[in-house]
C-alpha cells in the first residue's frame, strides 16, 4: 500500500497535504514569508507550489506526521494480511470437515479457489467498468479504519488527521488509487489462499484423509474430465495428479481403493491446484499492480485547475509585480480641510463683474442677466486666461465674481489662476460654484469632499471663506458640436 | 527565443490632467486593489511609483503611474517661452526645463511627469471623458506631443452619466491622436483591455509578439480563474445539498441541529464566497474598506431569511417554511430494497459493503426513531442565484471600483438538470465535505461538480 515516495512524488504528496490543512482554513502561519520567497525563486507552477509546501512543511512539521500516518498504514497491511491468512486457514479447516477422514476435493477447492475466482472476476468487473475504486468496499473499509486509528492515536492539535485525508486522498485517487486498492485485494488472497494451504499442508502432513467427490444431479462424464483439466497444467510441469482409475474410484460410496498412491495423487492434484491457480496468479497480479501502481504515482500531477491551487497560483506566479515608487515625492503635503464648509445665500454684490472660469460649454452664461461691461465672458485656456488678467486688472474698485463648476477639480492650474486674478484684483473677490441639478443629486461624500477642496484652493488664492457661495444652475444634456472655451 | 527572453518590458508611463483616473487604471491593468492611493481629491498621486505586468517570469510592460500635470497652462506657457525667436523642437524645451527644474519650483510635480516621458516608450493619456475639453486639457496634449512618444488617449468614466467619449475624439483627432481606447476602470471588460494591449502593438509594432503573449496570458488566466470559480460554486453547492444530519424527533433537539446545519451551510457559503473574491483578486479585507455590503467574504443579507426567498421569486412551499429552519425531513427508506441485495451481496464478496453501510445507516437512523434533516430546495435555489449573481458581478468588476458591489434581482429560471443534481446529491449524504466523517474522493461526485460548473461557466458571461 506504500508507494514509492521517493522525489518528487513526496513534494506533490507535501503540497497535497498542505492543501488539505488550507483548503477549509486560514493559510498556515508563516506562509506569507514563504510565498514571497518562493515567488522570486521562479519555476513552473507546479514546482513553485512544491517548493511552497516543502518550506512549510518543514515550518510546520509535516514529515513526521506523513512517517506515521504511512506506518500506521504499512501496519493495517500487515493486521489485514494476518486476518486474511487466518480467514484461509479457518476456511480450509473447516472445509476439512473434522472428524471424518473423507474430504470432498471439489468442495475443498470451492471454498478455497472459487470464492477467489469469484473475487477476482469482480475485481475484472470492476475494472473494466468503473473508475471508482475508493468507492469500493476496501478503499472504504480500509481509511475508515486508518481515520480511525490515527484519529484515536493523535494528540489534539497535531495535523495527523488532515495528514491522514491528503495521504489517502493522493493514495486512493485516480489512476494511481485504482492500482493501490488492486494491489492490496491481490495480496489479501494471496494470504488468504497461503493461509488456506498451510492449513492444509498441516492437516495432510499430521493426518489421513481420503479424497472423495460427490453429486447429486451431474454424472461422472462432468467430473472426470474436469479433473483431468483441473490436471492438466500440473501434469505439463511434472507435478502428481491422480490417474483416470484413480479418479472414477474416488467418486463418495464407490467403495474406493484406499491406496495411498491415489491419496498422495490427490493432495498433490489439490497443492499444486491452489498454487497454479490460485497463489501464482494472485502474485503475478500482485506485481503487475505494483508496478502498474508505481508508475501512476510517477505520473501523478497536481491537479492545478482545482480553485486552492489556482489561488495559489495568482499568489506564486503573480502576473504583476510592483516596481515601487521611482520618482518620490519631497514637497510637504498641503493641507486639504482648510476653511469651514459653508454654502451661504449668494451674497455677491448686484454690481460685481462676472467670470466664468472653465465652465463647461453647455452651461448657459452669464448665469445672471449682467449689463455687458459688467460681464468678462468666460475662458478655459491660456489666452483667455491672458484677456481676462488684462480686463480684471482694470476694473478698479469693481467687485469680482468668478463663476466655477463645482463639480470641476479644483488642481493647481485653477489655484494659480485664481491666485494671479486675485493678485490683479485686490478688491472683494468672490468665488461662485455653479451646481448642475444633477451634480447636486450625486453622492453627498463625494461633494462634501469636493466642497473642501474648493476651500482650500480659496484659502490659497487670499480668498475669504465668506466669499465663497454656491448658485444651482439647471442641467442640460450633454451637447453635440465642438467647444472652443 | 533567448533573444525575446531578454527583451526589456516595454515603459509606458501613465499620464493624465488631476483626477482621471490614472491610479485606477494602474490598479486593473495590475489587478491590485491595493496599488497606489485613489481618492476624488486632486493631487492624490505625488510620486511616480511603477508595477510590471509579468508573463512567467518576464516583465512585458512596466507602468509607472505619474502625478496629474494640473497646471498646464503655465507649463506650456513656459516652456515656449524657452528659445525666444528660435525653431526648437518640444523635447529640447522638455529637456530644458528639467535641467533648470530648480529654477521652477511650481512645477515640480511636472517635471516628474516630464522625466518619466521621456524614459518611456509609450504613453496612456487618461481622460475623465465627463469633462467638456477645456483649454488646459489641450494644453497638455500639445506638452505630451513634446515628448515624441506615441500616445494611447484613453478614454476613462464612458459608462458615466453626462459621459462625452465623441467630443472628445473628435477633438483628439484634430489633434492627431486617433488610437483612442475607450477603458471603464470601473466596469472590468477583458475585451476593453485586450483593445488596449492591441493599440500598444499597432503603435510599437516591434513588440507586437511580446504583447501578444501577454494577452494569450490574461485570456487565459481569466479563463482558469473563472473555470476555478465556477468549480467552487459548484462543489458549494454539492456539499449543501448533499449535507444530512441526524436528530432526534423533540422539537428542542431538531431546532438544535437545525441551528448548528444552518451555521455550518452559512460557513461554508462565506468561504465559497471568500475564495471567488480572492481569485477574482479582491479580499475580504478590501471588500471591508470598499464599503461592499459582503462583510469579510460573508454575505450581509440572512440566507435564509423568508424575505430573502421572496426577493429571488421563490415560492417556498408551505411544510418546508413552517417553523423557523429550513429543514425538511427526508424519507430514506426508499432505498430499504437496495439495502436488502446490498447485504447479500456484500456478505458474499464484501463488494457492496459501502452501499450497505449507507443505507443500513439510513435504517438505524429510522429505528433509533430519528429523522434526518437536509437543506430544503428553495434555500439551495437562493444559494445558487446568489453565488450566480456574485460571479457575475465580480467578473464585470473593476479593480479600481468603490462602490458597492450592486446585485441585480435574481432571475428565477433554474439549469434543466437541477432537479437531476440535487436528486444525485441528496442521495449520496457522503459527498457533502462539510458534514460529519472523512469523505474519499468519489469520481462520480467529481462528475456532477464538473457537470454543475460547467453550466455555472457557460451562464455567466
Amino acid at each position: 500500500m506504500v508507494g514509492n515516495d521517493t522525489g518528487t512524488l513526496a513534494g506533490r504528496l507535501r503540497a497535497e497535504t498542505i492543501r488539505q490543512l488550507e483548503q477549509h482554513g486560514e493559510a498556515l502561519p508563516g506562509s506569507e514569508q514563504v510565498d514571497r520567497d518562493v515567488a522570486s525563486n521562479g519555476g513552473s507552477v507546479e514546482h513553485r507550489i512544491i517548493q511552497r509546501a516543502r518550506q512549510l512543511a518543514t515550518e510546520a512539521d509535516i514529515g513526521p506526521g506523513l512517517q506515521r500516518v504511512r506506518r500506521y498504514a504499512r501496519m493495517l497491511g500487515y493486521g489485514a494480511t494476518f486476518l486474511a491468512i487466518l480467514l484461509g486457514a479457518l476456511a480450509a479447516l473447516q472445509a476439512f470437515d473434522q472428524g471424518k477422514a473423507v474430504v470432498n476435493f471439489y468442495w475443498l477447492l470451492l471454498v478455497l479457489l472459487g470464492l477467489n475466482l469469484f473475487s477476482l472476476l469482480l475485481w475484472l468487473f470492476g475494472l473494466l467498468a468503473s473508475n471508482s475504486p475508493a468507492a469500493g468496499a476496501l478503499g472504504q473499509s480500509g481509511a475508515w479504519l486508518l481515520k480511525r486509528w490515527v484519529q484515536w492515536t493523535s494528540r489534539t492539535g497535531s495535523n495527523d488527521i488532515p495528514l491522514a485525508g491528503a495521504w489517502l486522498g493522493v493514495m486512493l485517487n485516480g489512476a494511481q488509487g485504482r492500482w493501490t486498492l488492486s494491489s492490496l485485494g491481490h495480496a489479501l488472497w494471496a494470504s488468504y489462499l497461503v493461509g488456506g494451504l498451510g492449513m492444509i499442508l498441516i492437516l495432510l502432513a499430521a493426518r489421513q484423509y481420503d479424497f472423495v467427490w460427490a453429486t447429486t444431479l451431474l454424472g461422472e462424464q462432468t467430473f472426470i474430465p474436469l479433473t483431468q483439466a483441473l490436471a492438466w497444467l500440473p501434469t505439463k510441469l511434472g507435478l502428481a495428479s491422480p490417474s483416470l482409475e484413480q479418479i472414477s474410484h474416488s467418486r463418495l460410496g464407490a467403495d474406493p481403493l484406499l491406496l495411498a498412491e491415489a491419496r498422495r495423487a490427490w493432495a498433490g492434484l489439490l497443492i499444486s491446484s491452489l498454487l497454479l491457480y490460485g497463489i501464482v496468479p494472485r502474485l503475478l497480479l500482485l506485481g503487475l499492480c505494483r508496478l502498474l501502481q508505481r508508475r501512476a504515482l510517477r505520473n501523478f500531477r497536481l491537479d492545478t485547475s482545482r480553485p486552492y491551487y489556482v489561488r495559489l497560483r495568482q499568489r506564486l506566479v503573480p502576473a504583476a509585480t510592483s516596481i515601487g515608487v521611482v520618482d518620490a515625492d519631497d514637497s510637504s503635503p498641503v493641507d486639504g480641510a482648510a476653511g469651514t464648509s459653508r454654502t451661504g445665500e449668494l451674497a455677491v454684490p448686484d454690481h460685481a463683474a462676472w467670470l466664468g472660469i472653465e465652465l463647461d460649454p453647455d452651461t448657459d452664461w452669464p448665469p445672471l442677466p449682467l449689463e455687458p461691461d459688467r460681464d468678462l465672458g468666460r475662458v478655459s485656456d491660456r489666452d483667455g486666461q491672458h484677456r481676462a488678467l488684462g480686463r480684471v486688472e482694470q476694473l478698479g474698485s469693481t467687485p469680482l465674481a468668478l463663476a466655477l463648476p463645482m463639480q470641476r477639480s479644483p488642481d493647481r492650474g485653477l489655484a494659480r489662476f485664481i491666485g494671479e486674478l486675485a493678485s490683479a484684483h485686490p478688491q472683494a473677490t468672490w468665488l461662485v460654484l455653479l451646481d448642475p441639478h444633477h451634480a447636486k443629486q450625486a453622492d453627498t461624500g463625494e461633494r462634501d469632499a469636493r466642497m473642501v477642496d474648493w476651500y482650500a484652493l480659496a484659502a490659497h488664492g487670499g480668498i475669504e471663506a465668506d466669499h465663497i457661495s454656491q448658485l444651482l444652475i439647471a442641467a442640460k444634456p450633454a451637447m453635440k458640436g465642438t467647444d472652443n472655451g | 527565443m533567448a533573444d525575446k527572453d531578454k527583451q526589456d518590458a516595454i515603459r509606458i508611463a501613465v499620464v493624465g490632467h488631476a483626477n482621471t483616473g490614472k491610479t485606477s487604471l494602474m490598479r486593473t491593468l495590475l489587478r491590485d486593489t491595493r496599488f497606489g492611493v485613489v481618492s476624488n481629491h486632486p493631487g492624490t498621486t505625488r510620486h511616480v511609483e511603477g508595477g510590471a505586468l509579468v508573463v512567467g517570469e518576464q516583465a512585458v510592460i512596466s507602468l509607472f503611474d505619474t502625478p496629474g500635470l494640473e497646471d498646464s497652462i503655465a507649463l506650456l506657457e513656459s516652456l515656449e517661452s524657452f528659445f525666444p525667436g528660435e525653431r526648437v523642437d518640444g523635447i529640447e524645451r522638455l529637456r530644458h526645463l528639467l535641467d533648470r527644474a530648480d529654477e521652477f519650483p511650481g512645477f515640480q510635480q511636472e517635471a516628474k511627469v516630464i522625466r518619466q516621458l521621456l524614459q518611456s516608450d509609450l504613453l496612456f493619456y487618461l481622460i475623465d471623458c465627463r469633462e467638456p475639453v477645456l483649454g488646459k486639457y489641450r494644453d497638455e496634449l500639445t506638452i505630451l506631443s513634446y515628448a515624441a512618444r506615441p500616445v494611447i488617449p484613453v478614454l476613462n468614466f464612458v459608462a458615466a452619466a453626462g459621459a462625452r467619449p465623441d467630443l472628445w475624439r473628435e477633438q483628439l483627432a484634430r489633434l492627431g491622436l486617433h488610437a483612442t481606447v475607450e477603458f471603464d476602470t470601473v466596469v472590468f471588460s477583458f475585451e476593453g483591455e485586450k483593445r488596449l494591449y492591441q493599440k500598444i502593438q499597432s503603435l510599437l509594432g516591434e513588440r507586437y509578439e511580446q504583447v501578444q503573449e501577454l494577452i494569450d496570458d490574461r485570456l487565459q488566466q481569466l479563463e482558469q480563474v473563472w473555470q476555478a470559480a465556477a468549480r467552487s460554486s459548484a462543489e458549494l453547492l454539492v456539499d449543501v445539498a448533499a449535507y444530512r444530519i441526524e436528530a432526534g424527533e423533540e422539537a428542542a433537539e431538531l431546532k438544535a441541529q437545525t441551528l448548528v446545519m444552518q451555521k455550518k451551510v452559512r460557513k461554508a457559503e462565506a468561504a465559497c464566497s471568500k475564495m471567488l473574491l480572492q481569485l477574482f483578486g479582491f479580499s475580504g479585507s478590501d471588500l471591508e474598506a470598499g464599503q461592499l455590503p459582503v462583510k469579510g467574504g460573508r454575505w450581509q443579507m440572512d440566507l435564509f431569511d423568508s424575505r430573502n426567498l421572496a426577493q429571488f421569486g421563490i415560492k417556498a412551499g408551505s411544510a418546508a417554511m413552517k417553523g423557523a429552519a429550513a429543514g425538511a425531513s427526508l424519507d430514506v427508506l426508499s432505498g430499504g430494497l437496495s439495502l436488502g441485495m446490498g447485504t447479500a451481496l456484500g456478505a458474499a464478496a464484501g463488494v457492496l459493503w459501502s452501499g450497505g453501510r449507507r443505507f443500513g445507516k439510513d435504517i438505524a437512523v429510522r429505528l433509533r426513531g430519528h429523522q434526518q434533516v437536509c437543506v430544503d430546495e428553495p434555500t439551495l435555489q437562493i444559494l445558487w442565484f446568489r453565488q450566480q449573481q456574485l460571479l457575475t458581478a465580480l467578473l464585470d468588476r473593476g479593480h479600481a471600483a468603490v462602490q458597492p458591489l450592486q446585485l441585480k434581482q435574481g432571475s428565477a429560471a433554474l439549469p434543466g438538470k437541477w432537479q437531476r443534481w440535487l436528486g444525485r446529491c441528496r442521495n449520496n449524504a457522503q459527498w457533502s465535505s462539510i458534514g460529519p466523517g472523512y469523505r474519499l474522493p468519489d469520481p462520480l461526485r467529481e462528475k456532477t461538480v464538473a457537470e454543475i460548473a460547467g453550466v455555472i461557466r457557460s451562464s455567466t458571461r
